[in-house]
C-alpha cells in the first residue's frame, strides 16, 4: 500500500501538526468567540422570552381566579340582595294585610256600635214621642185632668205591654 | 485509470524541502493540508463575524458545526468539557474537510495517509494520559483496574484493561484510515469501469459511482464525527476516573 | 434537538465503531505478545498466543463497553 511508504512520513506529520497548529490558533483566536457568544446570546434570549412566556402565562393564571373568586362573591351577594328584597317585600305585604284588617274590623265595629247607638236613641225617641202623644191624645179623649204623675205611670205601663208584646 | 484502485494514494514530492535533517518536502497530502486550513479559515472566520442574531446561510452553517461539536463535547463530557472546545472543533473541522475534500475527484485525501491518523490518534489518547496523571496523580492507575474486580481477577483484568488502553489509539488512527482508504479504493475502481465501460454498460458503474459519492459523503462525515466522539470520551475518562472520584479498588 | 443528540448519528457511529474495536485490541494484544516472545523472554508462540487471547477479550470488553454507552451519548 502506498500509504506505508515511509518517506512521505516526516514531511506528512510536519505539516500535519504545522497546519493543525495554525488551523486551531486561527479558530480559537478568530472564529469560534464570535460563534460561541451569538449562540450563547440566542440561546440566553430563548430562554429568557420563554421564561417571560411562563411568566405571563401564570400571571393570567392567577388573573382568572382572581376574577372568578370575585365573580362569584358577586354572584353570592346578588342572592343575598335578593333574598333580602324578597323577605322584606313578603313582609310588607303581611304588614299591611294585618293593617287593612285591622282597620276594616275597627271600622265594622265602630259602625256597628254606631247603629246600635242610633237604634237606641231612636227607641228611646219613639217612646218618648209616644209617651208625650199619648198623653195629649188621653187627655184630650179623657177630658179628665190627671196629675202629671198618674199620667206617666199610666203610660208607662202600657209602653211596657207594648214592649212586651212588640218583643214577642 | 488502468492502474492499481491504490494508485490514487501514491504520493510524489514535486518540491524537496530540508529543514536540518528532516525531510519537510511539498507534496500533494501537504496541499492539502493547506487548502484545508484555508477553507476552514475562511469559512469558520466569515460565519463567526456576521454576528447576526437570525444567521445568514453561511453563519448558519458554521453555527451548526460549532453547536454540533459544543453537542458532543456537553453529551460526553459535560460542562468542565468546554474548556477543550477549540481543540476539539478544530479536530473535527480539520478531519470533517479532509475526508470531503478528498471526495473531489483529482483531490487528495489527507486522512487516507495512516501516519496523519495516527499522529492525530497518538496526541488525542497521549493528551488524555497526560491529563489523567496530573489531575488524579497515582491514582489515575486505578483506570487499569475496573470498579468491583474481585483481588483474585487482578493479574487477569490489568494486562486486558492495559490491551483496552492501547487499542483506543490504535482503533481510532486505524477506523479513519481504513474508512478513507476502502471508501475511494470503492470510487476509484468504480469510476474506472465507468471510463473503461464505454457507452454502452458505461452508465451502470458511473450511476453506482454517484451513488457512492453520496454514500462517502455521509462516511467523511460519520467518521470525522466517531473520532471527535471518542476524542471527548477519552478525554472525559480521564477527566471523571470511573464516572466518579470515590471509586472501589 | 442539536444533531449530536440525534439516536440516527449515535446508532450510527456505534455501529461503525465495535469491528474496528475488536480488531485494534486484538493487534495490540498479538503485538504485545511478538515482542514478549521475540524479544523479551524468548517464550515460543506462547506469548502470542495469550496476547492474542488477552486481546480479544479485551476486544470484546472494549465493544461491550461502547455498547453500555449508548442510552447516555
Amino acid at each position: 500500500m502506498p500509504q506505508f511508504e515511509s518517506h512521505f512520513f516526516s514531511s506528512l506529520i510536519f505539516w500535519e501538526v504545522v497546519s493543525f497548529a495554525m488551523l486551531l490558533f486561527l479558530l480559537y483566536k478568530f472564529a469560534f468567540p464570535g460563534i460561541l457568544a451569538v449562540l450563547e446570546e440566542r440561546e440566553k434570549k430563548i430562554k429568557d422570552s420563554l421564561d417571560q412566556a411562563e411568566r405571563h402565562r401564570s400571571e393570567a393564571e392567577r388573573k382568572l381566579k382572581d376574577y372568578e373568586a370575585k365573580l362569584n362573591a358577586a354572584s353570592k351577594e346578588a342572592e343575598g340582595i335578593l333574598a333580602a328584597a324578597k323577605e322584606r317585600a313578603q313582609r310588607l305585604l303581611e304588614e299591611n294585610e294585618q293593617r287593612l284588617t285591622a282597620e276594616a274590623e275597627r271600622i265594622k265595629g265602630d259602625a256597628t256600635r254606631e247603629i246600635d247607638h242610633e237604634r237606641r236613641k231612636a227607641i228611646q225617641e219613639i217612646r218618648t214621642q209616644t209617651t208625650d202623644m199619648a198623653l195629649m191624645v188621653a187627655e184630650k179623649v179623657v177630658q179628665r185632668s190627671l196629675n202629671d204623675a198618674d199620667h206617666r205611670r199610666l203610660a208607662d205601663e202600657a209602653l211596657d205591654a207594648l214592649a212586651k208584646s212588640s218583643v214577642k | 485509470m488502468e492502474d492499481s484502485p491504490l494508485h490514487p494514494f501514491e504520493l510524489h514530492n514535486f518540491l524537496s524541502i530540508h529543514l536540518g535533517g528532516l525531510d519537510i518536502s511539498l507534496n500533494k497530502a501537504v496541499i492539502m493540508m493547506w487548502v484545508v486550513v484555508g477553507l476552514v479559515t475562511i469559512l469558520m472566520i466569515k460565519a463567526g463575524s456576521a454576528r447576526q442574531l437570525i444567521p445568514g446561510k453561511l453563519q448558519s452553517l458554521g453555527e451548526i458545526l460549532v453547536d454540533f461539536i459544543r453537542g458532543i463535547i456537553l453529551d460526553t463530557m459535560g460542562k468542565d468539557g468546554m474548556r477543550f472546545f477549540p481543540l476539539i472543533a478544530t479536530l473535527f473541522l480539520f478531519i470533517l474537510f479532509c475526508n470531503l475534500i478528498g471526495l473531489i475527484p483529482g483531490s487528495y485525501t489527507v486522512t487516507s495517509q495512516i501516519v496523519v491518523t495516527a499522529v492525530f490518534a497518538c496526541v488525542v489518547y497521549g493528551m488524555s494520559v497526560v491529563m489523567g496523571f496530573v489531575l488524579h496523580g497515582a491514582k489515575f492507575l486505578g483506570i487499569l483496574v475496573p470498579p468491583g474486580t474481585p483481588g483474585w481477577l487482578l493479574p487477569l483484568m490489568v494486562p486486558i484493561e492495559l490491551i483496552s488502553q492501547l487499542a483506543r489509539p490504535i482503533s481510532l488512527a486505524v477506523r479513519l484510515f481504513a474508512n478513507m482508504t476502502a471508501g475511494h479504493v470503492i470510487l476509484g475502481v468504480l469510476f474506472g469501469l465507468a471510463v473503461s465501460g464505454g457507452l454502452l454498460i458505461g452508465w451502470l458503474p458511473f450511476a453506482f459511482t454517484i451513488a457512492m459519492n453520496g454514500l462517502e459523503v455521509g462516511i467523511a462525515f460519520i467518521q470525522a464525527y466517531i473520532f471527535t466522539v471518542l476524542t471527548c470520551v477519552y478525554l472525559g475518562d480521564a477527566f471523571h476516573l470511573h464516572g466518579s472520584e470515590d471509586h472501589a479498588h | 434537538m442539536p444533531p449530536s443528540q440525534d439516536p440516527f448519528y449515535a446508532g450510527l457511529g456505534q455501529a461503525v465503531r465495535i469491528g474496528t474495536e475488536l480488531l485494534a485490541a486484538l493487534i495490540v494484544g498479538g503485538g504485545i505478545g511478538w515482542v514478549v516472545d521475540t524479544y523479551l523472554l524468548a517464550t515460543g508462540p506462547w506469548g502470542m498466543v495469550s496476547g492474542l487471547i488477552l486481546g480479544s477479550v479485551a476486544g470484546v470488553r472494549n465493544a461491550y463497553r461502547s455498547a453500555q454507552r449508548w442510552p447516555k451519548s
